[in-house]
C-alpha cells in the first residue's frame, strides 16, 4: 500500500514537473555553436535611459505592485529599482555578471529564498546569467521560431527566438519558464516559478 | 580688502534672504492650537495631487498623478490615473490596493508598526498634527505665506521606513500645500495638493473596501 502511494506520488511530481516539447523535438537535427553572451537576445535591455515597467508579484492569491526602475549605469552594471506605487522604496539591486547585490529590500521580502529568486530571474531577464563565452546547441529544424540550448553549470536553459525579429518569445529557464508573447501590447513578461509555493511575476512595459 | 568685505557681504545677505524663507516659530503653543483648530474643522477632502517620487541613484522624478480623498475619521483613497490606473484604500483597519481589477486586502490592525504607519500618514496628509502621538519629534517654521511642519519618528520600527516628514501649510488657510516623505538621506516623495475641496464628500462610497 505504502509502496504504491510512493509511486503514484513520484509520478505525479514527475508528470508536474516535465517540460513541454524540448529542442530535441521534431526532426532532432542541431548543430553546434559557439557564442557570445551577447549572442542571445535579452528580455529587458539596459540602457543609459531610465526604463519603467509596472510589476506584479502574485503569491497564494495575493498581489503585490509596483513601479519597476531600470537603468544601465556602466557598461557592466545595471540597476533595478522597485516602487510602490504610492512611493515606498520596495527594493534596489544592483547587477553585474557573477555578482548581485542588494542595496535595500523590503524587511518581509528580505529572505534568502526571495533574494535568490530576484538574482536568477533579474539575470537572466537582463541576460548576465550566461557565461561570457559558452556552447550551444541549435536546432536546425525547419521551425517558425529560432531554438537554441545552453548547458551552463546551473542547469539547461532553452530559448524560442523569433526568426524574424530576434525578440525572446520563451525561456526555459532552471526553475522558471518566461513568456513573453509577440502579440499583446504592451509587452508582458511572464515569469512562472515552478514549484508548488512559488510566485508568479508579471512584468509590464509602461507605455 | 574690498573683495573680500564683497564676499562677506553676498554671504550675509544670502543667509538673510534664506533666514527670511522660513523662521522658527516662537510661540508653539499658539500654533498647535490653531492647526488642531483647523483640523477639527475638516469632515471631508478631495484633492487632486501630484506625486514625485526623486531617487538619488538615477537623480530622476518619477511623477504620478491622482486623486486624493479622505473623510473622517479614518478613511483615506488615493487614485491614481498616471502612470498607471491603481488605487489605494484605507478604511478603519483595512488597506486594499486594486489594479487591473485585481484587489489585495490587508488587516492593517494586526500588524502594529503598520497601524502607526496609517495613523502617520492619515496625519500628515490632512496636517492633523495634534493626532500624532509622543512618538515624533516636531519642528515648527513660517515664512510670509507658509508653516512648515517637520516630523521626525522616534520609534525605530518608523524609522526603518521614514526618517522625516515636512508638510507645508498655507499660512492663510491652513490647507496642506505639500508633503514631503524622506526615506533617507538621499531619496523622498513629495504630494503636491491642488484645487483641494473640503467637506464635500457627503458619503464613504469613495473608500468602499470589500
Amino acid at each position: 500500500m505504502r509502496n504504491s502511494l510512493f509511486v503514484s506520488i513520484a509520478a505525479f511530481c514527475l508528470l508536474a514537473t516535465s517540460c513541454g516539447s524540448s529542442i530535441r523535438g521534431g526532426c532532432g537535427q542541431t548543430e553546434t555553436l559557439s557564442l557570445n553572451r551577447t549572442d542571445i537576445p535579452w528580455v529587458i535591455q539596459a540602457n543609459d535611459s531610465l526604463q519603467t515597467f509596472d510589476i506584479e508579484i502574485s503569491f497564494f492569491g495575493k498581489h503585490l505592485n509596483g513601479m519597476m526602475l531600470v537603468k544601465r549605469q556602466d557598461s557592466e552594471t545595471v540597476r533595478i529599482l522597485i516602487n510602490s506605487y504610492f512611493g515606498m522604496s520596495m527594493a534596489d539591486f544592483e547587477l553585474q555578471p557573477g555578482t548581485f547585490t542588494v542595496h535595500y529590500l523590503l524587511d518581509a521580502m528580505d529572505k534568502p529564498a526571495v533574494v535568490n529568486l530576484f538574482k536568477t530571474d533579474f539575470g537572466l531577464l537582463l541576460g548576465i546569467h550566461l557565461p561570457e563565452q559558452f556552447t550551444a546547441q541549435k536546432s536546425l529544424c525547419s521551425h517558425p521560431e529560432q531554438l537554441i540550448s545552453v548547458e551552463t553549470v546551473n542547469g539547461k536553459y532553452q530559448y524560442r527566438i523569433n526568426r524574424e525579429n530576434q525578440y525572446i518569445n520563451q525561456i526555459k529557464a532552471p526553475g522558471v519558464n518566461v513568456e513573453i508573447p509577440h502579440y499583446t501590447y504592451p509587452r508582458t513578461i511572464t515569469l512562472k516559478h515552478r514549484g508548488i509555493f512559488s510566485p508568479a511575476i508579471v512584468i509590464r512595459e509602461m507605455e | 580688502m574690498y573683495k573680500i568685505t564683497a564676499l562677506l557681504y553676498t554671504l550675509s545677505l544670502s543667509f538673510v534672504i534664506f533666514s527670511q524663507e522660513m523662521q522658527p516659530i516662537t510661540n508653539t503653543v499658539d500654533f498647535e492650537k490653531n492647526l488642531k483648530d483647523a483640523a477639527e474643522k475638516i469632515q471631508s477632502v478631495e484633492s487632486n495631487f501630484r506625486q514625485e517620487k526623486f531617487m538619488k541613484v538615477f537623480s530622476e522624478k518619477m511623477v504620478s498623478t491622482g486623486m486624493f480623498c479622505y473623510r473622517k475619521p479614518n478613511k483615506i483613497s488615493l487614485q491614481y490615473d498616471k502612470p498607471m490606473q491603481y488605487t489605494v484604500t484605507i478604511n478603519d483597519d483595512k488597506l486594499q490596493t486594486v489594479t487591473g481589477g485585481k484587489k489585495t486586502t490587508v488587516n492593517l490592525g494586526s500588524n502594529k508598526m503598520m497601524a502607526q504607519m496609517r495613523g502617520l500618514i492619515e496625519a500628515s496628509m490632512i496636517g492633523n498634527i495634534s493626532a500624532l502621538g509622543k512618538e515624533y519629534d516636531l519642528q515648527y517654521f513660517q515664512s510670509d505665506s507658509e508653516y512648515f511642519v517637520r516630523i521626525s519618528p522616534t520609534s525605530k520600527a518608523v524609522k526603518a521606513y521614514i526618517k522625516e516628514i515636512g508638510i507645508t501649510f498655507d499660512r492663510r488657510t491652513m490647507e496642506v500645500r505639500r508633503l514631503r516623505m524622506a526615506e533617507n538621506n538621499d531619496d523622498y516623495t513629495d504630494y503636491i495638493f491642488i484645487n483641494s475641496q473640503y467637506n464635500t464628500l457627503q458619503s464613504d462610497e469613495k473608500f468602499t473596501v470589500r
